[in-house]
């Protein structure tokens, strides 16, 4: 490899690691064929070179950026869907134990945590609907509903563990895995949309 | 007769073209190149007026490649040694997009000279 290969590799460094990937050895290949018909050979050689990757690096770039964001929105729907899941299953769950229980004759705790139980699983099945509708406060209602679904599982597991050790882990990690999710994503901002 | 014109509307759903994806797919008309050739051939074509440069030509096969509109072959080149490269070539329906936009563009040139914009020998 010569010293204007080298300086040409430094200058594909400005694409993309995955565009480099899949045409790095291309391009070398294509820098070779120019350098043997004689065609790498003074400044206006180079400023065309450097004149393409400004043209050409950030389209790769904003390539890239539109891909992730595209599986990012993938898993936002997965997650969407898992809550909606979720929340029914610990609904159905909820009020399952509720009628097994005799929930009228039930201290108030036990029933303010089953109650708080139900109502956050079905926050969790509106905040996930709101996630797939692409709805402008997705994130803020899903945000909402993983604290108060997290607080009421918290809450009932200290009062009145009558929920399964299951129900009650589904309960608190699923809320906070999405938290984290949301923050993390906190930038793309629920009024974009998901998959364009 | 219902899939050839769903074929053909899928094809124009893509244009217009950039002028830089027409050149790479007229270039290719021929028969498959690899990346090199093509800049020539487009570099010959427009009598050096177009010479593509690395990054464009290879972002816009990338583009070119995940549309269907080209297919890759890799195979050796006897100039260099016979090392592998690849080559690439026009699909189906990468030959249906380039002669809609070539009757795109025909149409467009058949509107300015029924304005006597240009003369009609032009094209």
């Amino acid at each position: 490899m010569n010293g204007a290969e080298r300086v040409y590799r430094i200058l594909l460094l400005a694409y993309p690691l995955s565009f480099r990937r899949e045409f790095e050895h291309e391009m070398v290949l294509f820098f070779r064929d120019q350098r043997r018909e004689g065609a790498v050979r003074g400044a206006a050689y180079w400023l065309a070179l450097c004149a393409d990757t400004i043209r050409s690096a950030p389209r790769e770039w904003h390539a890239r950026f539109t891909e992730i964001s595209l599986i990012g929105g993938l898993f936002m729907k997965t997650m969407a869907v898992l809550a909606m899941m979720i929340g029914a299953f610990q609904g159905f769950n909820g009020m399952r134990e509720a009628t097994a229980i005799n929930f009228s004759g039930r201290p108030g705790l036990e029933q303010a945590g089953l109650t708080l139980a139900i109502l956050s699983s079905l926050f969790l099945i509106v905040a996930g609907a709101a996630l797939l509708r692409r709805g402008r406060d997705a994130a803020g209602l899903a945000r909402a509903a993983a604290i108060a679904t997290i607080c009421s599982f918290v809450f009932m597991g200290a009062t009145s563990p009558v929920l399964s050790i299951f129900a009650m882990l589904l309960g608190t990690v699923f809320p906070a895995a999405m938290l984290v999710y949301l923050f993390i994503n906190r930038s793309a901002g629920p009024a974009r949309p998901l998959v364009s | 007769m219902a899939r050839k014109k769903a074929t053909e509307e899928a094809a124009e759903s893509l244009l217009p073209l950039a002028p830089t994806t027409f050149y790479i797919l007229l270039a290719l008309v021929d028969g498959e190149k690899h990346g090199y050739s093509i800049m020539q051939e487009v570099a010959d074509s427009t009598e050096g007026e177009v010479r593509l440069g690395p990054g464009t030509l290879y972002g816009t096969l990338k583009r070119l490649l995940s549309s269907g509109i080209v297919a890759e072959v890799e195979k050796s080149d006897p100039d260099i040694g016979d090392e592998r490269r690849r080559y690439y070539q026009l699909t189906q329906h990468g030959i249906t997009v380039a002669r809609a936009e070539a009757r795109r563009l025909g149409g467009m040139v058949r509107a300015a000279q029924s304005r006597k914009l240009i003369g009609a020998r032009l094209v």
